[in-house]
C-alpha cells in the first residue's frame, strides 16, 4: 500500500507540473518555472518564521507571494533595467534561492524544515501523514490541487492559447495578457508550494519541464500534447519508483531521472527516423 | 509635405514614441481617408511596426494622442483589426488552421465563453476568401510562408472590422499569393473599408495604394499617392541610399514622370 501511495503522490504532481508545464514550454518560459519553483523557498521559510506553524496554509501564502514577487522582479529587471531576460531570471532567482538556503541554516534548530528535505522532498514519508479516511494528507491535497489546474485549463483553455501563440494579437484584442500571464504563475507559485513538501524543489521543475518538452517532441496538437505530457509524467512516477527500489536509492531522484530517459529516447527515435527517412532522397536526388 | 482631411478614419497628432529615451517615432501628426488601401513606405528600422503598434495601443505613447474613427481605441476595438509580422509568432506551435483563424473571433467578453458555430461559420467562410478551405485542419507547422500570411489574412476578416493594419503582409509570399491578397484588399475596400499596409517594395506602390505615408522617424509625407510618390520625397525618406534611389528613378522614368535632378 506504500508504494501506491507514494506512486500516487509522484504521478499527482507530475500531472499537476505537466499541464502548467506545456504552456510553460510553449511561452518558452520554462526557466520563469524554475526560478519561482526556487524563489518560493524564502518564502516558506519566512512565513514558518512568522507563523511557527507548518500548516500548509501559511506556507502556501508565504510562496505565493515569492512567487509573484520574483516574476515582478523578472519584469523590473527584464523591461526597466535592460537586463537580457536569461540574465534577469537567473540572478533574481539564485538570490532569492539563496536568501532561502541562508535562513534555512541560520535558523536551523527552530525550523523545522531541512535542506535535502527542501531540495529532495519527503515523498518516502507520505503514507505516514494520514488525512482524512485514511488517505495520505498530500494525496487530498494534491488531488483538489490537479482539479483545480484541470478546471483553470478548461476555462482558461482559449486565453492561454491565444495568449501563448500570439501575445500581440491578443493586445490588440483588448484581452490582458498581463492577467493570462500571472493567472499562470500563480498556478506554477500554487503547484511549486504544494509539491514541495513531498518532492522538493528539483522534482518540481524536472516535472514542470520534462512531460511537457516530451509531449511537444511528440505532437503538434495542444491538446493531445497536454495528455501526452500527463502521461509522460504519471510514467515516470511510476518507472522512477521502481528504478529507485531497485537501486535502493532515492525516490524524487530516480523519477527525474526516469523523465530525462523518456526525454533522450523520444529525441532519439525522432533523430533516428529523420535520418532513415532522408535516405531515400539523398538517393534520388544526388 | 502632408495632406489633411476632414473625419479622418485615423488621425494621429503629435506623435512620438521612444525606447528606452530614444525616439523611433517624432512628432508624427497625419489624417488618413475612409476607404482607402493606404501605404506605409519607409527604410528598415523607420519605425512602421512601431506606429502600427502605437495605433493599436501596444506601447505607449510619449507625447500626443491617436484617434480612430474619431475616438479613442478602446470605444472603437472590435472595429480595428491588426495583422502582425508573420515572424512574429512560432509557427511551430501546435495549432491548425482553424485554431488560428477562430482567434480573430474573440474577444474580451467572450473569452470564457464558447465559441458559437456562427463563429465557426465565419472562420471557414473566411478561409473560404483567401483560398485556404482546403487546409482547415491541417497543423500550422506545415504551411508554406504564403500559406501563412493567408491565415493571417482570414484571421483579420473574421474580425469583421472596419479598419486594417496589416504589418509587411507581402514579405516571403509568393508571386500568386501576393497578387490574390491585393485582389481582396481592393476587393474589401469596394465595400468602404479603410486598409493600411506597411509595405517596402516600390515597384508596386502606384498600382496598390490611394494614399502613401512617407517615414522615417519623422514623418516624410502623408497624401495621395500621385502627389507624394515622387523622387524628392522618397530621396528624403531613404536618405540618399544609392542603390535604392536608382531603382526609383528608373522606375519613375519607365513610367514617364519626370525626374527632377538635383
Ligand atoms: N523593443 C524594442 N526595444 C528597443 N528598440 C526597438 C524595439 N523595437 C524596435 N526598436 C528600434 O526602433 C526602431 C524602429 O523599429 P521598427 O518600428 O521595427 O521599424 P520598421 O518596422 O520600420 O523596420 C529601430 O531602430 C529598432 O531597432
Ligand atoms: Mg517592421
Amino acid at each position: 500500500m506504500d508504494a501506491f501511495w507514494i506512486i500516487l503522490t509522484g504521478a499527482l504532481v507530475a500531472s499537476c507540473c505537466a499541464l502548467l508545464g506545456c504552456f510553460l514550454v510553449l511561452r518558452k518560459m520554462t526557466m520563469v518555472g524554475d526560478a519561482i519553483s526556487h524563489a518560493v523557498l524564502p518564502g516558506i521559510v519566512i512565513a514558518y518564521l512568522l507563523a511557527q506553524s507548518r500548516a500548509s496554509i501559511t506556507l502556501l501564502i508565504g510562496a505565493a507571494v515569492f512567487g509573484v514577487l520574483i516574476t515582478l522582479l523578472i519584469e523590473t529587471l527584464h523591461k526597466q533595467g535592460k537586463m537580457q531576460l536569461d540574465a534577469a531570471i537567473g540572478l533574481s532567482f539564485t538570490l532569492l534561492f539563496a536568501i532561502g538556503v541562508i535562513l534555512i541554516s541560520s535558523f536551523t534548530g527552530q525550523v523545522d524544515l531541512d535542506q535535502d528535505c527542501v531540495l529532495y522532498g519527503e515523498i518516502a514519508y507520505i503514507p505516514l501523514d494520514l488525512g482524512w479516511r485514511a488517505i495520505p494528507r498530500q494525496v487530498w491535497v494534491l488531488g483538489i490541487l490537479l482539479m483545480s489546474i484541470v478546471l483553470f485549463i478548461q476555462i482558461g483553455y482559449r486565453g492561454l492559447f491565444i495568449t501563448t501563440f500570439d501575445e500581440t494579437f491578443a493586445a490588440s484584442l483588448g484581452i490582458s495578457t498581463l492577467f493570462w500571464h500571472y493567472a499562470l504563475m500563480s498556478a506554477v507559485s500554487f503547484t511549486t508550494v504544494l509539491s514541495f513538501e513531498s518532492v522538493g524543489a528539483i522534482l518540481v521543475v524536472a516535472f514542470l519541464v520534462g512531460p511537457a518538452s516530451v509531449a511537444y517532441l511528440l505532437t503538434d496538437k495542444l491538446p493531445q500534447m497536454l495528455i501526452l505530457a500527463v502521461l509522460a509524467g504519471i510514467l515516470a512516477s511510476i518507472g522512477g519508483y521502481f528504478l529507485a527500489v531497485a537501486i535502493n536509492g532515492s525516490i524524487a531522484g530516480a523519477m527525474a531521472s526516469v523523465i530525462g530517459i523518456e526525454f533522450g529516447l523520444v529525441l532519439g527515435i525522432k533523430k533516428i527516423r529523420r535520418l532513415t527517412s532522408k535516405a531515400p532522397q539523398s538517393v534520388f536526388g544526388g | 509635405m502632408v495632406q489633411h482631411i476632414d473625419n479622418p478614419v485615423v488621425e494621429l497628432h503629435n506623435v512620438t514614441v521612444a525606447y528606452q529615451q530614444k525616439p523611433v517615432l517624432w512628432n508624427i501628426d497625419y489624417t488618413l481617408p475612409e476607404g482607402n488601401l493606404i501605404g506605409i513606405i519607409g527604410p528598415n528600422g523607420s519605425g512602421k511596426t512601431t506606429m502600427i503598434k502605437a495605433m493599436m495601443g501596444l506601447l505607449p505613447l510619449s507625447s500626443g494622442y491617436t484617434k480612430i474613427f474619431g475616438k479613442d481605441l478602446d470605444d472603437v476595438r472590435s472595429r480595428v483589426s491588426y495583422v502582425p509580422q508573420r515572424g512574429s509568432v512560432d509557427w511551430d506551435f501546435p495549432a491548425n488552421v482553424l485554431d488560428v483563424v477562430l482567434m480573430g473571433r474573440s474577444k474580451p467578453k467572450n473569452i470564457f465563453k464558447r465559441l458559437t458555430s456562427q463563429d465557426r461559420a465565419i472562420a471557414l467562410e473566411c478561409l473560404r476568401k483567401v483560398k485556404m478551405e482546403n487546409f482547415v485542419k491541417r497543423q500550422i507547422s506545415q504551411l508554406s510562408g504564403g500559406q501563412q500570411q493567408r491565415v493571417f489574412l482570414a484571421r483579420a476578416l473574421a474580425q469583421e472590422a472596419d479598419l486594417y493594419l496589416m504589418d509587411e503582409p507581402f514579405v516571403g509570399v509568393d508571386m500568386a499569393t501576393e497578387q490574390a491578397i491585393i485582389d481582396l484588399l481592393k476587393e474589401m475596400r469596394e465595400k468602404g473599408k479603410t486598409i493600411l499596409v506597411v509595405h517596402h517594395d516600390l515597384q508596386t506602390v502606384k498600382d496598390y495604394f490611394d494614399w502613401v505615408v512617407l517615414l522615417n522617424t519623422r514623418l516624410v509625407a502623408s497624401g495621395k499617392t500621385e502627389d507624394v510618390f515622387q523622387s524628392e520625397l522618397l530621396n528624403e525618406t531613404y536618405g540618399g541610399k544609392l542603390n535604392i534611389l536608382s531603382q526609383v528613378s528608373n522606375l519613375l522614368k519607365a513610367k514617364g514622370h519626370p525626374v527632377r535632378e538635383k
